[in-house]
């Protein structure tokens, strides 16, 4: 996630003020970490897609309830959490049909260059193996696992951004881990080395 | 009991460093259980899979594609806001015609007594008229006549006495 600080401030205030040209560029800054925590939330590429524009249309139209005191980044991913728990919510009472394009679940492009199409092959591979894991947790432990480990935010970010207090992000985090642990396969024996949770 | 203590002992340097009295505790379980050591590493394998695995990143034109959804969005928010505008608009319109429908006969009731009262009046209106002019014609018109005609010429004198004459060049200019 790029560092909220490097946000200039002139920038958000011009957005604030309906700049379209400044709001283009928080949108270029923040479209990876927004788009990355949509897909790892609702698990596919076309409501990824459609959930981070949305969170940008939301950024835009309650920019001036911003407070700058805050970091802007964190604000940013709040608006986007809070959308995908909604969306979620919402996906429930949903009837899907099959030609629904939601369960085109490939994997989006990953930033990292790979040297070789075996690594390009074993990465993607792992990363859809972490995506299917991940989609089986509840989205309370989704977001902080995925708030801790794409967006790279502290425990302190993740309390302001889910209104837990900091013991409940813990505990959240590490049933979390417990619960992808007994869902990821490391090994493609069906072995399942990261059953942690299992050791007692 | 003791062992889910251990196990998040174990998972809280993901977060956290721990104590030195918490990380003796650890290191003293590890070496007891075997369980437990396989379960230490399966913990630190999973957390560097996990944070080896990439951002998912967007499409090419994703800030474009959310500036295009943006002018639509803001097109059709205008346009609710003027169907809004139109609709109240048409809501005062229809209660204001079915307040004045509902309240038309007290409305010409009304009309009728304002009239009447009118009507009423007219009497000291003329009256009053007639005072005036009976004042005015006790005095000398013929005097208040030739006054307004005086002053009528003086003032006619003095519009035509303002004519200016041609704005002169100076010799230094003209060269």
């Amino acid at each position: 996630m790029p560092e909220p600080n490097r946000m200039e401030p002139q920038i958000i205030a011009a957005a604030q003020r309906g700049d379209k040209a400044a709001f283009a560029q928080i949108v270029a800054e923040f479209q990876t970490p927004v788009y990355n925590l949509a897909y790892r939330m609702l698990g596919n590429r076309n409501d990824a897609e459609d959930a981070a524009q949305e969170t940008f249309l939301r950024v835009y139209s309650q920019l001036k309830t911003y407070d700058p005191a805050q970091s802007f980044g964190t604000w940013l991913l709040s608006v986007a959490a809070h959308y995908c728990i909604d969306r979620l919510r919402r996906r429930k009472f949903q009837w899907l049909s099959f030609d629904d394009p939601r369960w085109d679940d490939s994997a989006p492009s990953l930033i990292s260059d790979l040297p070789s199409p075996e690594a390009s092959a074993l990465s993607r591979e792992r990363e859809e193996e972490v995506q299917k894991a991940l989609q089986k947790l509840p989205p309370q432990y989704r977001l902080v696992l995925v708030l801790k480990y794409w967006n790279d935010l502290s425990l302190e970010e993740i309390s302001q951004l889910t209104g837990d207090n900091v013991g409940t992000v813990k505990v959240k985090l590490f049933r979390a881990r417990q619960m992808l642990g007994k869902h990821l396969r490391a090994e493609p024996n069906g072995k399942t080395r990261l059953e942690f949770s299992h050791a007692r | 009991m003791q062992d889910e203590r251990i196990i998040e002992l174990i998972a809280k340097p993901l977060d956290e460093p721990l104590t030195p009295s918490e990380q003796a505790e650890v290191n003293e379980a590890l070496q007891k259980s075997l369980a437990l050591r396989v379960a230490a590493e399966g913990l630190h394998e999973f957390d560097a899979l996990l944070k080896r695995t990439g951002m998912a990143i967007p499409d090419d034109g994703f800030p474009a594609r959310v500036l295009a959804r943006l002018e639509i969005y803001e097109r059709q928010r205008n346009r609710v806001q003027w169907l809004l505008t139109l609709g109240i608009l048409f809501l005062g319109s229809l209660v204001a015609v079915v307040w004045f429908l509902s309240s038309f006969s007290a409305i010409i009731e009304n009309i009728a007594q304002e009239l009447s009262t009118l009507a009423d009046a007219l009497p000291v209106l003329y009256d009053s008229l007639f005072i005036l002019t009976a004042t005015l014609g006790r005095g000398p018109l013929l005097l208040y006549a030739l006054i307004v005609l005086v002053l009528t010429l003086i003032w006619a004198r003095v519009s035509w006495a303002t004519t200016y004459p041609p704005t002169q060049v100076s010799p230094s200019r003209q060269s």
